[in-house]
C-alpha cells in the first residue's frame, strides 16, 4: 500500500471486517459457535489474553538499515587489540561468510570512546550520550542472531518471522488476538521520519493470511497522517453527516431484510470507524500542544533529531490513546546530504553513524524519560531491534559489513529485568559466544506476545486448514529476562 | 587372466554394492521434513492425535536416512549427535500425544525444530 487513502483504508478495513466475520475464527482456533455470530461482526472487539498482560502497548523501535551494535552497546576490548588484523580462524568457525564485501581485517573506529553508565554499569559509545542516561531501565539482548540475506528480506523476517511475504506481521498477531483498546483508532500503526515511505515497504506491517482488518495503518509523519482522511474543504460538516446518515439508513435497511448478512454488518462498522477515525487520528498524533520542554527533550531543536523526535512524540500520544502496537521505522533526517538514508554503513560508518545516532539518541532517551515521568513505563515495552546487526571487520576500509550471527537489541519496560544484560557474543563480537544463550527473531516475538498475555503457542490461526502460530514452528520466551 | 578378470568382477561387484548402500541427502528428503515438521506443528496444535503421531513417525524414519547419511560422511559428528536428538524428540512427541499431553508436545515439537535450525547453521549448503 504505497498511497494511504481514506478510500484504500475504508475498502481494506471493509474487506478485512468481512473476512474476519466470515472467517469465523478467534485467537486460540477452532471454529465459533453461531450464538457467538454477534462478536465477529466486530473483529477489533478487544479479547481476553491468555493470562494477565504485564503490558498494555509495544513501541518497536525498528533501527532501519542495521546499526553497528559493536560501535554502540558491544565494547570489546579484544577487538580493540587486535584491529588492523586478519580475523583469526577461530572466531569464523561455523558460519558462512558469504556476505557481499568478504571477509577483511577487524575494524575498529578512531573516533570510538567507551563508558559505563548507571548501577548496572551498562556500556555505551560516545554516539549515544542520552541514551546511556537510561542504562538501568534498559534488557539487553547481546545474542541476537537471525538469517543474514538482503535487508529487505531479514526485515521481513524481523517483523513477520520469515523470508518470503504471506505471513502475518507481529503487530498483525497481537491485533488478531486482543483487538483493539480504543474503538476509534486502529490498534496497530506504523509510524517513520523522512520523506519517504520504508523502502521495505508494507508487506512489513501485513495481516498475511489474517484478516485485512489486523494490518498496521501507517500514518504519514505531517499533519495529515493518513492522505484524504480530512473532509474535503468545499463540503461542510453538516452535508458529510448527513450524507453518512444517509448511508447509514440505506444499509441498515438492508441489514434488516438480510439478518444473516455478517459482511455488510462489518462494512457498517467499517465506515462507522472510518468516521470517528477522522476525528480521533490526527487529534492522537497531534504534537502542536506539546510543551517546548517535551518537544526538547525529544530532540525537536535539532534539525537531525527533529523528524524522529515528532514521531516518537507520536507514538507515546498513541499509547496514551491505547494503541496496542506502534512500529517505528527510522528513516533519515530531512536536510542532511547522503546517499545511504538508513544504518547501512558499508563505508564511511563514522560519518554515517554520526547522524543517525544523533538523529535517535535524544529522541529515545526522551522517550523512556517522558514514559516513566508519565507512569507509562511499566505498561509499555520499548524494543529496539534491527534486521542484524554488522560484522566485526572492516568493509570498503571505513565501514562494517551485514552480520546475523551476534548482535545487540534491546528492551525497555513494563515485566522485564532493567538494567540487565543477557547472553554475549565472542570476543570480537562477531557470533553468539553461547548457543545456548541465542535469541532469534521468533523468541523476541514470543517474549513480547508472553509480555502482553498472550501465549505464542496457543495463539492460533486457522490457514488453508493448518494451525498457525506467531513463532512458525520456533520460539522460545527468553524466560530470564523477566522480572 | 581368468583370475584376474574374477577379482576386478569381485572388486567392481563391491563397489557396486557400496555405491548402492550409500545413502544420499537429497532436497526432496529435507523438504519433506520441513513440510512434514509444520504439518506436526499444526496438528499437535490442533489436537489431532492420529495426525500428528503418523507425522512424528514418519520424521523420525526420514531422520534416520540423515544419520546414515552423516555417518557414511564422517566428520559430521554434531550433525550425527543432532539427528540422534531429533529422532529422540520425534519419540517424545509420539509419546506426549499418546498421554495426551499436547503442552509437552509442542514443547518437543519446537525444540526439534529447533534443533533443525541449528544443523542447518552447520550443514546446509546454500
Amino acid at each position: 500500500m504505497s498511497i494511504h487513502s481514506r478510500r484504500d483504508f475504508l475498502i481494506k478495513s471493509g474487506l478485512g471486517l468481512g473476512a474476519g466475520a466470515f472467517s469465523g475464527l478467534l485467537p486460540g482456533g477452532g471454529l465459533l459457535s453461531a450464538a457467538m455470530a454477534a462478536d465477529l461482526i466486530d473483529p477489533l472487539a478487544p479479547k481476553t489474553p491468555h493470562f494477565p498482560a504485564k503490558i498494555k502497548s509495544v513501541i518497536w523501535l525498528h533501527q532501519n538499515g542495521a546499526p553497528s551494535t559493536l560501535d554502540l552497546f558491544d565494547y570489546k576490548p579484544d577487538l580493540q587489540k587486535l584491529a588492523g588484523q586478519p580475523v583469526p580462524a577461530s572466531f569464523l568457525k561455523g558460519i558462512k561468510t558469504s556476505t557481499q564485501g568478504g571477509v577483511g581485517k577487524l575494524f575498529v573506529s578512531k573516533e570510538r570512546t567507551w563508558k559505563q553508565y548507571g548501577d548496572s554499569g551498562a556500556w555505551f559509545s560516545n554516539l549515544l550520550p542520552n541514551l546511556a542516561q537510561h542504562a538501568d531501565k534498559i534488557t539487553f539482548i547481546k545474542s541476537s542472531t537471525t538469517i543474514g540475506a538482503t535487508h529487505d528480506i531479514s526485515i521481513l523476517k524481523l517483523n513477520t518471522g520469515d523470508l518470503n511475504p504471506g505471513r502475518p506481521s507481529l503487530g498483525a498477531w497481537i491485533s488478531y488476538a486482543l483487538g483493539a483498546a480504543n474503538p476509534d483508532l486502529p490498534p496497530y500503526v506504523v509510524l517513520y521520519n523522512g520523506d519517504r515511505e520504508p523502502q521495505a515497504g508494507s508487506v512489513n506491517w501485513s495481516s498475511g493470511f489474517l484478516p485485512a482488518v489486523y494490518q498496521g495503518t501507517a500514518f504519514r509523519p505531517g499533519d495529515s497522517p493518513i492522505l484524504y482522511l480530512e473532509r474535503p474543504e468545499l463540503r461542510s460538516a453538516e452535508q458529510q453527516r448527513a450524507s453518512l446518515d444517509l448511508l447509514k439508513q440505506l444499509n441498515n435497511l438492508g441489514a434488516q431484510r438480510y439478518p444473516n448478512d455478517t459482511e455488510l454488518r462489518a462494512r457498517l462498522r467499517s465506515y462507522q470507524l472510518a468516521d470517528r477515525m477522522q476525528v480521533a487520528a490526527p487529534a492522537a498524533v497531534d504534537i502542536s500542544k506539546e510543551s517546548a520542554a517535551t518537544k526538547e527533550l525529544y530532540g525537536l531543536n535539532d534539525k537531525v533529531s527533529q523528524s524522529y523526535g515528532e514521531v516518537l512524540l507520536r507514538a507515546r500520544r498513541l499509547v496514551e490513546n491505547g494503541v496496542r502496537f506502534i512500529q517505528v521505522v527510522s528513516g533519515y533526517p530531512e536536510g542532511v546530504e547522503s546517499d545511504r538514508q538508513s544504518w547501512d554503513a558499508h563505508s564511511e560508518l563514522d560519518e554515517n553513524h554520526g547522524v543517525m545516532a544523533r538523529m535517535v539518541d535524544k529522541p529515545i532517551a526522551g522517550l523512556l524519560h517522558d514514559l516513566k515521568e508519565r507512569g507509562l513505563l511499566d505498561t509499555t515495552l520499548v524494543v529496539w531491534a534491527s534486521e542484524f546487526g554488522r560484522t566485526s571487520w572492516g568493509e570498503s576500509g571505513t565501514g562494517r559489513d551485514h552480520n546475523p550471527w551476534g548482535y545487540t537489541q534491546w528492551m525497555a519496560g513494563g515485566g522485564l529485568k532493567a538494567g540487565y544484560t543477557y547472553g554475549e557474543t565472542d570476543e570480537v563480537g562477531l557470533q553468539v559466544a553461547d548457543k545456548d544463550k541465542a535469541v532469534d527473531t521468533y523468541d523476541l516475538h514470543a517474549t513480547v506476545l508472553q509480555l502482553m498475555g498472550l501465549d505464542h503457542l496457543k495463539t492460533t490461526f486457522l490457514n488453508n486448514g493448518r494451525s498457525e502460530r506467531p513463532t512458525v514452528v520456533y520460539g522460545k520466551v527468553i524466560k530470564d529476562i523477566l522480572a | 587372466m581368468q583370475r584376474t578378470l574374477i577379482v576386478f568382477g569381485a572388486v567392481l561387484a563391491a563397489s557396486a554394492g557400496l555405491a548402492f548402500a550409500a545413502v544420499e541427502l537429497d532436497t526432496d528428503l529435507m523438504q519433506n521434513i520441513d513440510d512434514t515438521n509444520k504439518s506436526l506443528a499444526s496438528n499437535i496444535a490442533l489436537k489431532d492425535g492420529r495426525a500428528a503421531i503418523a507425522d512424528a513417525k514418519s520424521m523420525n524414519t526420514m531422520f534416520g536416512t540423515v544419520e546414515t547419511y552423516f555417518v557414511q560422511k564422517g566428520d559430521a559428528a554434531n550433525a550425527v549427535d543432532l539427528t540422534k536428538k531429533s529422532r529422540e524428540l520425534t519419540l517424545t512427541i509420539v509419546n506426549a500425544v499418546t498421554s495426551g499431553d499436547y503442552d509437552a508436545a509442542t514443547d518437543a515439537a519446537t525444540t526439534l525444530s529447533r534443533t533443525c535450525k541449528t544443523c542447518h547453521t552447520f550443514y546446509k549448503k546454500e
